[in-house]
């Protein structure tokens, strides 16, 4: 028996290593295409129907049609029909947090769906352990002209930063600017209230205090949050719920590597930073913000609610998650404002890397060119030659969300200043209709819509032409000082180093705004940041910077 | 023959440690193997035989920054915490629950208090949360008696407590049961001869009930012991936030933020094992302790 049982666990462990040694090799396998050259073009149908796997990231408020699904829907139907394809959903998690723990546990594991969305540190633990697959060759056969034409004009920034020694490793998502984010304010509580729209920092500190002291939206008594906020505070390019209008109003860019008197410095450790906090932390005390903001799961929730009177985010904000607020509520009149710093509607705002996110091919995925195929269907064939695609056409017109298999996302630099221009032109009636692309073709309806009904529209109307109309000329003509970072990459000691330091950061910023921490503790969190690593990586960001 | 004998007796018994037996090779004994990587520079794809040698870094790093105590002070703390009030309540409780004469009342008063024992963390957490909500029950009570309300999950002062006090709520049912199996256990004889004596039910509370579950006390605790560094990574992971980081972080919730989710996997290994050193030291020195005091050993 003895004998029987030391055997036992001898196979047993033998087992557990040879899997452990198994995990290891079958990565290196390659990942030449299995396609036929026909099946390589960018638009060539696949004889047998291929099935891929995909790491889904959905949307935060769930919006698809009824008796749709993620892996059937009006998209995947597209997708199908024109290149014989199926996706199936490795995991679904929302976008944000829920996503990036999905994609770190699958990285861990080395378990990765075919294809999946990764940001910019995941791409590079990825090209580092060897396990995603290179699409130089995939890139130049199956992606569009159309597509290449869009990544050109960024003058080689977007397909560079997914470029490692000379190889295509991933898919961007661009990122066409997305500045100044706007604040979004109830212009029906402004109305009631009889307050002018704010134009300053103080302008702003007025109006929320007569939200949070009147309840203008009835909420009762301590409900009303007069700034919803998130509890990254700020420093998200181009995001919701992130306070940089009034950090930049201090000179203050939170997050970036930015140029100060010559010298490069970390935002996050400026003494404007300080100041921006010391603001919001007074904002704060003062029960302006959301006291529950550390706590606070869904900022959109409350917004949705009506408890909320105002947040910062970009043009977009009218379809995301405003679209929803009307829905529950059409009275609540939603406007985007912008907030200077001595109220001349002059802006300083920092810029960003061309790209959001990059899709990955897992290495030994017998079909990497479907990653170019199915961008360039989605970006290319669906939005042009098949833009009255039926099914696609009507989830559009519908308002849906999430339908997409994977969220690449390929425009023109210049695609939202070319939306506005484009779509302003066809209201004023000097382009025709029919020449939109689909989604503008959608908001030009939508738009028309609205001004057919301006009192009391659609929900989708009015996000129609409150995000494309209203925040869209904001956008076209307020004048921004752009302030751009000088570094986006990471360097050596940030792969042990730098998570504490944003854990720190995140920690501090948060304790500072809701007052668990004096804003004179800043000098001890920049002592801190700097004597566990942030010293050490200063150096080598100016070292790379100089090399580059 | 007598082999036989020897395998008919012993086998079944043995087949019965088995399953016990493979869980503990896999997910105990082979893991070990991976504390090769807190001194590595470990990369996935080079697994551990191929990955860069650093020696002592990460725990040179470790040192260097001031969470690790942090989060060694938080994980002890609240360890400690469950354990000293994870004893105490279910015993009171028992002992108070003993003396309900009415049957049926005793009866469904303990089958309602070891429910929460079956429900997820990720439920229960749910209530938590609503229940010390910032517009909660427990804040408007506070409020009709003229307090502040306070931010239970976001406050530093409290985090400790709400998290000691639900895990409490959520086990002290579950950890009675086994107390109140002990009781029963009791000679009636004993409790006729003391009120004979004239002791009243507080005397024998005291003399005849304490006495006769406290070996099942001391064994209980000495199992407990075992966990005295699983401060219970699902119910604070489900509870914390960053702002209470500073007190509610703990070694399990710090190692899978940074190594799986930071994707740090060898500092994560490195922080992994200062918890088996530490949780190591404390059970040989609680062993040394409970044979000298108590004269049981644990082990």
């Amino acid at each position: 028996m003895k004998k029987f049982l030391t055997l036992f666990a001898a196979v047993l462990m033998l087992l557990s290593v040879l899997s452990g040694c198994k995990m290891g090799s079958n990565q290196s396998s390659n990942s030449k295409s299995v396609a036929s050259p026909q099946e390589l073009k960018p638009f060539g149908k696949y004889k047998k129907t291929v099935t891929y796997t995909i790491g889904k990231a959905t949307p935060g408020i769930p919006k698809l049609p009824k008796g749709q699904t993620y892996e059937d829907n009006a998209y995947t139907k597209y997708l199908k029909d024109t290149l014989n394809i199926q996706s199936k959903d490795k995991f679904e998690a929302q976008t944000g947090d829920p996503y990036d723990q999905k994609v770190s546990m699958a990285v861990a594991s080395g378990d990765l769906p075919d294809i999946m969305a990764v940001n910019a540190d995941t791409l590079r633990q990825l090209v580092a352990n060897d396990s995603i697959a290179d699409l130089t060759d995939v890139y130049k056969s199956s992606a569009s002209d159309f597509i290449k034409a869009k990544y050109n004009s960024y003058n080689g920034r977007a397909l560079k930063a997914a470029t490692f020694d000379g190889k295509l490793m991933a898919l961007p998502s661009t990122q066409n600017a997305n500045i100044p984010t706007m604040l979004w304010i109830r212009q029906d509580w402004l109305d009631k209230l009889g307050l002018k729209a704010p134009k300053t920092v103080d302008d702003m500190e007025k109006v929320l205090t007569a939200f949070v002291k009147k309840d203008p939206g009835n909420n009762g008594k301590g409900n009303t949050v007069g700034l919803a906020l998130s509890k990254s505070v700020g420093g998200n390019y181009g995001s919701l719920f992130v306070a940089d209008n009034i950090f930049a109003t201090y000179n203050s860019f939170p997050r970036q590597w930015i140029k100060q008197n010559g010298k490069v410095v970390y935002g996050s450790t400026t003494n404007e930073t300080k100041q921006g906090l010391s603001k919001l932390a007074d904002w704060y005390k003062k029960g302006l913000i959301d006291p529950q903001m550390a706590v606070r799961d869904s900022i959109e929730s409350l917004i949705i609610s009506g408890q909320a009177g105002a947040f910062f985010g970009p043009w977009w904000s009218g379809d995301y998650p405003l679209n929803s607020a009307i829905k529950k509520n059409p009275k609540a009149n939603w406007k985007p404002y912008i907030i200077s710093k001595n109220g001349d509607g002059k802006i300083t705002a920092y810029t960003q890397n061309p790209v959001s996110e990059f899709y990955v091919v897992r290495k030994g995925f017998k079909h990497p060119e479907l990653l170019p195929k199915i961008a360039s269907a989605i970006n290319d064939k669906l939005v042009r030659e098949d833009k009255n695609y039926k099914p696609v056409v009507d989830f559009v017109r519908g308002g849906y969300d999430g339908g997409k298999p994977l969220n690449v996302m390929i425009n023109f630099n210049d695609a939202t200043a070319q939306m506005y221009k484009d779509l302003k032109a066809t209201v004023d009636g000097k382009k025709d209709p029919k020449s939109l692309s689909l989604d503008d073709s959608t908001s030009y309806n939508n738009i028309e819509n609205y001004l057919k009904n301006p009192k009391n529209p659609d929900p989708n109307a009015w996000s129609g032409y409150t995000s494309r109309i209203v925040a869209g000329k904001l956008m076209a003509n307020t004048p921004i000082k752009e302030v751009n970072p000088v570094f986006f990459d990471q360097t050596k000691s940030m792969k042990l180093k730098w998570a504490n330091l944003v854990k720190l950061e995140d920690e501090t910023f948060l304790k500072i705004v809701t007052g668990q921490k004096s804003v004179n503790d800043f000098g001890t969190f920049v002592k801190q940041w700097k004597s566990t690593g942030g010293t050490q990586i200063t150096q080598e960001v100016v070292q790379a910077i100089k090399e580059k | 023959m007598w082999k036989r004998k020897y395998r008919s007796g012993q086998l079944g018994y043995h087949l019965m440690m088995a399953p016990g037996m493979i869980f503990l090779i896999i997910f105990s004994f082979v893991p070990m193997f991976g504390i090769v990587m807190a001194f590595q520079d470990y990369v996935p794809a080079k697994g551990i035989l191929g990955s860069q040698w650093v020696g002592l870094t990460n725990f040179e790093y470790m040192l260097q920054i001031p969470d690790s105590w942090n989060i060694l002070r938080n994980t002890v703390l609240i360890a400690l915490g469950k354990i000293i009030f994870g004893t105490i309540v279910p015993i009171v409780f028992a002992l108070l629950l003993n003396e309900i004469r009415l049957k049926w009342a005793k009866r469904s008063i303990q089958t309602i208090v070891y429910l929460p024992n079956f429900l997820s963390w990720a439920v229960v957490a749910a209530i938590v949360i609503n229940v010390f909500d910032y517009h909660g029950p427990i804040n408007s009570f506070l409020q009709a008696f003229g307090h502040q309300p306070i931010m239970f999950l976001a406050s530093n002062d409290w985090f400790r407590t709400v998290i000691i006090g639900s895990d409490v709520w959520k086990n002290f049912g579950y950890g009675a049961i086994v107390y109140l199996a002990a009781l029963t256990g009791i000679d009636p004889g004993l409790y006729e001869a003391s009120s004979i004596d004239g002791a009243n039910r507080f005397q024998q509370l005291l003399h005849v009930t304490f006495p006769g579950i406290l070996p099942t006390i001391m064994l209980i605790s000495a199992l407990n012991l075992g966990n005295i560094l699983n401060a219970g990574f699902d119910q604070i992971y489900a509870l914390y936030n960053p702002i209470v980081y500073e007190t509610g972080d703990v070694i399990d919730t710090y190692v899978y933020r940074v190594g799986l989710l930071g994707q740090q996997y060898s500092f994560a290994t490195a922080i992994g094992l200062l918890k088996s050193v530490v949780s190591f030291t404390l059970l040989i020195a609680a062993n040394k302790l409970s044979i000298k005091f108590a004269n049981l050993r644990i082990f």
